[in-house]
């Protein structure tokens, strides 16, 4: 059974037809990534598996249980996390507290633990915890951001865009990060990328999704040689 | 002296209103123009259960907080709305409630609002003057300021300021953010109902014209002048909106008959200063967006 199985998702905004029925699965241990133009539906098809946006047709399916439209509280209970565009923190908090709060739907005695590990995870903010998040860098703020939900120590972890407009060492950091968390700690990954080069990379299966719809569905290898790849690239 | 301990009397029950908002504006990022149909739901309260009943004043007052949580739950739906359409939410449902009042007679009186409210009375004194009656008004007040004061520094509190700060990552992180907010919607009408009811024994006379749109605003205004996000920046607010609603008096050669208007030309353009030159009020913790 996969830990995650989407059946012909649909969402609309109003008028709008988003999402034209989207299938796939998600296992444990196994990085799906979602690549796909601006307007494509990438963030939309997340936002639905977490219910930010409401899923107007189609079954959302978590560990063979049925969780289509559950609020978002009601999924991180499941054992989804989300983390969404722009490396989203509270600006006033510092590091600290936004960890902290992170952690809200956790055990309080566990609380400290987690937070050990999110330092040992992303060394660059541990050194900063009394910080406001205000003050860190545009690569600090995704590593706080991804630290926030992985505070959760969810079994799906949905990320949109973890490297948006971040310098090519912090991509690196980034990708070696989620492949641990996969190989190592057995998460299941969806992530949508803008940057292919990286979705590529990290992911062990890609989607390519166009108006809505998958139009391309297999591993970074079936894309073919360097010259499909690139055409691919060419294309986004 | 009596006019100035009047104004205090007035200074205390809005400040209970303006604290309450605070809560809802500043703490949470609920912008409401509807506080003012709570203040009348727990006024009208008081005045028909006194009034019609014979009920005690103290359990009236006690009984205008459920009431107007109650209408505050049942208007809830509204909390739907994001953003602007919030806003204008509220807006309806204060003209609604308003037109309730004038329209509910057999309930209400409507326009001709209830008379002969009773004064309250503690250990057979008669509260039916502004000194007597802020016997009763200031430890009301001490005691809902230092609940707002509680609950906004409680964990509870911590989840409000996460919601305003960014509801999508409050929500990202587990918060049911719209249990929340429903929570202090609820609260802050309850709040407010304290406050009506104060009102109710004090001027011993409800009318609909008091809970309109245009108070609404006024609260609204103390809070934004105080500084949103900060319970004692509405009680500053609440001074300092009525220092200029009184100065507007002894402004020469001016008509009586304007004064009112004059008055609500001054509240209109402290606000307009306030978000121009300082939009995080007097001691605000943060400007409003």
């Amino acid at each position: 059974m996969p830990l995650l199985e989407i059946q012909d998702l649909l969402v609309s905004y109003g008028s709008k037809q988003v999402l034209n029925g989207v299938t796939l699965t998600v296992d444990s241990g196994e990085a799906v990534a979602i690549i796909g133009h601006n307007g494509a539906g990438k963030s939309t098809f997340l936002k639905g598996i977490f219910g930010v946006a409401k899923a107007t047709g189609g079954k959302v399916v978590l560990n063979g249980e049925d969780i289509t439209n559950h609020q978002p509280f009601e999924n991180i209970k499941s054992g989804i996390a989300y983390m969404a565009q722009g490396g989203q923190v509270f600006p006033d908090l510092t590091i600290d507290d936004n960890l902290r709060l992170g952690g809200y739907s956790a055990p309080a005695n566990e609380i400290d633990d987690r937070m050990t590990a999110i330092f040992d995870m992303f060394p660059a903010i541990s050194q900063r915890r009394t910080i406001a998040a205000d003050a860190l860098s545009g690569g600090e703020r995704q590593m706080l951001a991804m630290g926030m939900v992985l505070m959760i120590r969810p079994q799906l972890l949905l990320l949109d865009e973890p490297s948006g407009a971040l310098a090519g060492n912090l991509v690196q950091q980034i990708t070696e990060t989620i492949r641990s968390l996969v190989d190592d700690k057995g998460m299941g990954v969806l992530i949508v990328e803008q940057n292919v080069d990286m979705g590529l990379k990290v992911a062990d299966r890609v989607n390519m999704l166009e108006h809505g719809q998958v139009v391309f569905s297999g591993t970074p290898a079936d894309l073919g040689g360097e010259e499909a790849r690139q055409q691919l690239l060419g294309l986004l | 002296m009596d006019y100035f301990l009047h104004l205090v009397v007035l200074g205390t029950i809005y400040s209970i209103l303006a604290v309450s908002l605070n809560i809802s504006v500043g703490y949470t990022g609920l912008l409401t123009l509807a506080h003012a149909a709570f203040y009348g739901v727990g006024a009208y309260a008081v005045g028909i259960l006194t009034v019609e009943y014979n009920v005690n004043f103290f359990f009236a007052l006690l009984l205008a907080m459920p009431a107007a949580g109650v209408v505050a739950a049942m208007v809830s739906p509204i909390l739907r709305l994001k953003g602007h359409f919030f806003i204008l939410g509220t807006v309806a449902v204060q003209l609604m409630l308003t037109q309730v009042l004038f329209n509910w007679i057999s309930l209400t009186k409507g326009p001709f609002g209830i008379p002969g409210v009773p004064s309250p009375v503690i250990f057979g004194l008669k509260l039916n003057t502004p000194p007597t009656f802020l016997l009763l008004s200031v430890p009301v007040m001490i005691i809902v300021v230092l609940l707002a004061a509680r609950l906004v520094n409680s964990p509870f509190g911590r989840v409000l300021k996460t919601i305003r700060a960014n509801p999508s990552v409050a929500e990202s992180i587990g918060i049911n953010v719209d249990l929340y907010r429903l929570r202090v919607f609820v609260i802050t009408a309850m709040m407010a109902g304290v406050a009506g009811g104060l009102y109710a024994s004090y001027t011993r006379y409800v009318h609909p014209s008091a809970f309109d749109v245009v108070f609404s605003t006024f609260i609204l205004i103390m809070v934004i002048l105080g500084g949103t996000g900060r319970w004692m920046g509405s009680v500053l607010g609440v001074v300092g909106l009525i220092t200029i609603q009184e100065s507007v008096r002894f402004i020469p050669a001016l008509p009586a008959n304007m004064v009112g208007p004059v008055q609500i030309m001054a509240y209109s353009g402290v606000l307009f200063a306030v978000m121009m030159l300082r939009p995080q009020g007097l001691i605000g913790a943060y400007k409003l967006e």
